[in-house]
Formats: structure tokens, C-alpha cells, sequence
């Protein structure tokens, strides 16, 4: 996202900066003639004061991308020196870490070959349970009646 | 025209001079090069090259604000203006580098 705002950002500043600098080569020729120059010298002249239009756009469109990336950098290098500067709280983390990935990668990865993915063999859809359903069995309870033999006095 | 040998102004001095160009009033890139000029007395001329560059930096840092506008030749133009930041940046500035400016020169005037 980073990524693709600044290059919609680089293409419309880029953009801009070029307008901008045509304009001032435009407004140059213009004071030329103004003075009595010739139409197309004063073009030739306006364009050689100015040097080197691409160069001069780019280090314009570098200024605000180097900065980024500079700072994303720092940012990296500081974080590296105070990991390195707490090998305690490093490890643990680490530690933490590779556990907690470790685990959901195995979750997830049951959770996809269990239910996420067609079964692995032919025809599932044939695939049956197979179970017993036992009529009049006593639905409360689980253990066998203890009242067969004795009546209670 | 005098062809002063060529040398690189101090880092931050064009900026400075941007900045105090804006202070008066809003300008556009190729009004800012010839009222610098101007005002050097010729003895500065600004490279366009250079002065692109350094107007993205103020305006990255938020000293200066850019708006299309229309210049009075009738052409399309980004005007430059500068900000609140931009002026308290250019009064602190102005003192430091003229401390700068006369540190060097007592450098080179002891004998």
C-alpha cells in the first residue's frame, strides 16, 4: 500500500515538477524576446540557462523519496541495536514467538486438510457414518438399571 | 555578464534566500531565480538545477506551501509562500548564519 501510494505520489509529482519547469523556460524565452531576442534563440538560451531539465526533476522527485527510505532504514537499524542490547528480552521474544507461529501454523494447517480441502480419495461424497440408534433405550441415563432382581421394601 | 568562478553556496543558504524572496511576497519558480539574482546585485546567479531540489525540501518540511496560480504573463505557474513555520525558520536562521558568516570572516581578516 506504502509502496503503491508513493508511486501514484512520484507520477503526480513528477508530473507537476515538469509543468513547473516548462513554465519557467516558457516565462524565460518570454522576458528574451521581450528584451528583442530573436523567438528562437531566446528558446535556445532560455533552455541552456536552465541546464539539465531531467536532472533537476529527478533530484526534485528524490528529495521526498530518499527520505522515506532513509527513515525506514534508521528505524531498522535502531530496532536491530536494542534487540542486540537486550539479549534477554530478545530470546524470550523469540522464543514467544516461534511458539505462537509454530502452533497456529500446525492448527491451521489441520483446520485446511480437514475442512478447508476436498478429501483426499476418490468419490467423498459417498463417504458415510455409520452408527447404531438404539430404540426404547433409556435416554437419562448411561448406566445399566440396578432395579432387575430386588423390590425395595 | 561576469563569470564568477563557479562554487557551491553554503548547504541551506539558497533555502535562505528562497525563504527570504517569499517573505515579501508569494513567487513562482522563475521569478524566485531572477529576484535573487537581482537582489545579489548579480553577483549571484541561481542554478535552476539547484533551486527545484531546494524548494521540494521546504516544502517537504512544511516551510513553504505550493498552489497553482496564474503569473501575471498569464502562464499556469506554482506560486511559493511561505508559511508560519517557514518565517520563524528564517529569523532563527538569519541570526546563525550571520554568526557564521562573521566567525569566518574574522578567520580570514586575522593577521
Amino acid at each position: 500500500m506504502h509502496w503503491f501510494r508513493n508511486r501514484v505520489f512520484r507520477k503526480h509529482a513528477n508530473d507537476d515538477l515538469a509543468e513547473e519547469i516548462e513554465q519557467h523556460i516558457a516565462e524565460r524565452t518570454g522576458s528574451l524576446i521581450a528584451q528583442g531576442r530573436d523567438p528562437e534563440e531566446a528558446a535556445r538560451e532560455a533552455r541552456r540557462a536552465f541546464g539539465n531539465r531531467t536532472l533537476a526533476r529527478e533530484r526534485s522527485v528524490e528529495v521526498w523519496q530518499w527520505r522515506w527510505l532513509e527513515n525506514l532504514w534508521a528505524d531498522l537499524r535502531f530496532a536491530l541495536r536494542q534487540l542486540v542490547r537486550t539479549p534477554g528480552f530478545t530470546s524470550a521474544a523469540l522464543l514467544i514467538m516461534s511458539f505462537g507461529i509454530g502452533g497456529s501454523t500446525a492448527i491451521f494447517s489441520a483446520v485446511d486438510s480437514v475442512l478447508l480441502r476436498p478429501y483426499a480419495f476418490h468419490d467423498p461424497d459417498q463417504l458415510v457414518v455409520w452408527r447404531e440408534v438404539i430404540q426404547d433405550a433409556n435416554q437419562q441415563s448411561l448406566s445399566v438399571p440396578d432395579n432387575s432382581g430386588t423390590t425395595p421394601i | 555578464m561576469p563569470a564568477p568562478a563557479k562554487r557551491d553556496l553554503f548547504p541551506g543558504v539558497l533555502e535562505l534566500m528562497v525563504l527570504r524572496s517569499l517573505e515579501l511576497e508569494p513567487l513562482h519558480g522563475y521569478a524566485l531565480a531572477t529576484r535573487i539574482q537581482q537582489r545579489s546585485r548579480d553577483l549571484l546567479q541561481v542554478e535552476e538545477g539547484s533551486l527545484y531540489p531546494a524548494l521540494q525540501r521546504l516544502l517537504k518540511t512544511g516551510l513553504v506551501n505550493a498552489e497553482w496560480t496564474t503569473s501575471q504573463t498569464n502562464r499556469r505557474v506554482r506560486t511559493y509562500s511561505l508559511t508560519t513555520k517557514g518565517r520563524k525558520h528564517l529569523v532563527r536562521e538569519t541570526v546563525a548564519f550571520g554568526q557564521m558568516v562573521e566567525g569566518i570572516q574574522f578567520v580570514l581578516d586575522s593577521e
